[in-house]
């Protein structure tokens, strides 16, 4: 697992830990069912205090990510197929609404947009593993 | 559940005196005690070690029954430490005082420490009597450490060391830390709550994430703060070409024109704090 | 049992100040004072006056080392740190009295003594009963005031006992006249009065001490 914070970054780290929990399952590096430190392991780990550790997990268990069993520890919770499309999906539109602000600050058209997007779509880049 | 809870502290001193200090340690997490210097930290801290007699009530709910010092993992300012003894020396009074006292794991943290084991007390530099303190602190199963201005005198990457052992201490379910200090860079991190003391009372006490939320720093045009309800300012600093200001943010509903939101620190808070407020 | 760690913490801070340097000068003192004297006598009390010397070395070396406040740390409640205390000063008069008594014995093989035996039995428990005295009614001084503020005043029961020697020695015949023909009531009074002055000086420390802050 990596988790990268920045300090100067305008997230806050409760968030950043989020995310970078959520993008250690996204790619895989975190399968389902595996377990998580403990919050004040990760605390230590980490550098930063038990109770943005805490607001992180909380945070990724009331979107489902992960779970808390009693006694056993926190887990990756088992993978719902479309919680993980439903996260990619978000990240989708982030990234078109992205390009719509920026195409309309110089007035590119709807058409040449959606032009442009099929253009990509079918092109190598796109096409290729990351 | 509560680690400390202090309730109506008064001390009076000539020239300063403790005023209904209110405020309670929750158990399981680092609480940062904030204030300037010669604002009570120390004798708040005395208060609670029976250092000192006072008047109010000091409780230790979560603590084993009934709780002792013996519980207690301590630095202060004076090290406590005969400066003619050695580290083994050290060793033999913690293990007459303490009845907890592991031998072991105080030789441990020496070494990690780099402290040889045959200079005296008096021999230590400032970081090193302060890392000694803390090698006794963490040697006779504390729950609870109460650090007063550890910080003070250690550069940097000591700093960042202190920081990781409080967090290493933090891992133990039901270990609690209250942390006294003026340099607010080492709490930014890992502290959980922050006690704001100041002229002998308790200012604020929150979480830290709200405690820093609460304030507000504006900066801009002097003229500017005529637009700002007057008791939501709680410190300025006026310059010659503008004014820094800190704010209560539920005060305000809407940053005035001629003022600009800065980010807002506790260092920034303790600085401005009842600044030219008279 | 916390009266017990104040007494094993207290030689522990004394300790350093033990060193062989000092036990040096008392050696020469003793042999010096042997020599001149040709009776190794005058040792009891050079060793008594070391203890008594001693006897504000806790206070000292604890006021250096900050031990009252460790003691707090520690959870030691004030009242078992006076004991230990008063222990401390005992135990250093009883076993300066024993090397005392040691240097004289030794002494007496080269300066033959008569009546060795009764004077020692004498005059050690005699020199204990007043050096013990002294350290009751200096006490309070320091744990009122602290070793460097108290010595002063601490002083002065020293210079009283000397002062009433003094006067007494004049008259020496007369008092062991006196003692000897009622050693039983002397005896039983002077316990009294020991014991007396060490619950009055306990509890005056006691209040003193508990009083403090640090």
């Amino acid at each position: 697992m990596k988790i990268v914070l920045l300090n100067g970054s305008s997230t806050p780290i409760y968030e950043q830990i989020m995310n970078a929990i959520k993008e250690n399952v996204k790619n895989g590096t975190l399968s389902a069912e595996a377990q998580l430190p403990s919050v004040r392991q990760l605390s230590r780990e980490l550098g930063i205090s038990i109770l943005t550790v805490k607001k992180a997990y909380d945070g990724l268990e009331a979107e489902g990510f992960i779970v808390v069993r009693q006694g056993l520890g926190t887990f990756v919770a088992p993978m719902d197929p479309n919680l993980l499309r439903e996260e990619k999906q978000k990240e989708v539109e982030a990234s078109l609404t992205h390009a719509c602000q920026v195409a309309k600050t110089i007035d590119l058209g709807e058409t040449e947009l959606v032009a442009l997007l099929q253009y990509i779509y079918e092109g190598d880049a796109c096409n290729e593993p990351n | 559940m509560n680690q400390i809870e202090v309730a109506h502290l008064r001390k009076r001193y000539p020239a300063f005196s403790l005023e209904d200090v209110q405020f309670s340690i929750p158990a399981g997490y680092i609480t940062g005690f904030i204030g300037k210097n010669g604002m009570g930290k120390t004798t708040t801290i005395k208060s609670i070690l029976s250092l000192i007699h006072y008047e109010g009530d000091i409780r230790f709910p979560a603590g084993a029954a009934p709780f002792s010092n013996q519980r207690i993992g301590v630095i202060m300012d004076d090290s406590f430490l005969a400066k003619d003894w050695n580290m083994h020396l050290v060793n033999q009074a913690m293990k007459i005082g303490y009845d907890n006292w592991e031998e072991d794991t105080f030789f441990r943290f020496l070494k990690r420490f780099r402290i040889d084991l045959g200079l005296k007390v008096k021999e230590l530099s400032r970081g090193m009597k302060i890392k000694l303190m803390l090698a006794v602190a963490l040697s006779h199963r504390a729950e609870l450490l109460i650090l007063d201005e550890p910080t003070s005198g250690l550069d940097p990457s000591m700093r960042e060391e202190f920081a990781e052992i409080l967090l290493e201490f933090m891992e133990e379910e039901g270990h609690t830390v209250l942390l006294s200090t003026h340099i607010t860079q080492d709490l930014e991190a890992v502290a959980d709550y922050i006690v704001f003391i100041d002229r002998g009372r308790i200012a604020l006490s929150l979480e830290k994430e709200d405690f820093i939320r609460y304030f507000m720093i504006l900066k801009g045009d002097g003229d500017a703060q005529a637009k700002l309800p007057a008791d939501a300012i709680l410190g300025r600093k006026s310059g010659k070409y503008g004014v820094e200001l800190l704010v209560r943010r539920d005060a305000l509903d809407a940053v005035p024109a001629g003022l600009t939101e800065d980010q807002v620190s506790l260092d920034r808070i303790l600085v401005l704090y009842g600044r030219e407020m008279a | 049992m916390n009266a017990v760690k104040v007494v094993k913490l207290d030689v522990l801070t004394v300790r350093p100040y033990l060193t062989l340097k000092n036990l040096g000068i008392f050696l020469g003192l003793g042999i010096i004072y042997a020599v001149i004297c040709k009776t190794g006598f005058m040792m009891l009390f050079v060793a008594e006056t070391v203890a008594l010397l001693f006897s504000g070395y806790p206070f000292m070396a604890g006021e250096n080392a900050g031990i009252d406040p460790l003691y707090r740390l520690f959870g030691i409640p004030s009242k078992d740190v006076v004991k230990g205390r008063y222990a401390v000063g005992m135990l250093m008069s009883a076993t300066m009295l024993l090397l005392g008594a040691l240097f004289y014995w030794v002494a007496s093989w080269i300066y033959p003594q008569e009546e060795f035996a009764k004077t020692l039995l004498l005059v050690g428990p005699s020199l204990f009963f007043t050096i013990s005295l002294i350290i009751f009614l200096e006490y309070p001084f320091y744990f009122k005031l602290g070793y460097l503020k108290g010595r002063t005043m601490a002083s002065i029961p020293y210079y009283v006992v000397c002062v009433a020697i003094w006067l007494g020695v004049g008259r020496l015949q007369e008092i062991v006249r006196f003692l000897t023909a009622h050693a039983v009531w002397v005896g039983a009074a002077l316990l009294t009065l020991w014991l007396a002055v060490l619950y009055g000086s306990y509890r005056l420390s006691l209040r003193y001490y508990s009083g403090r802050d640090f």
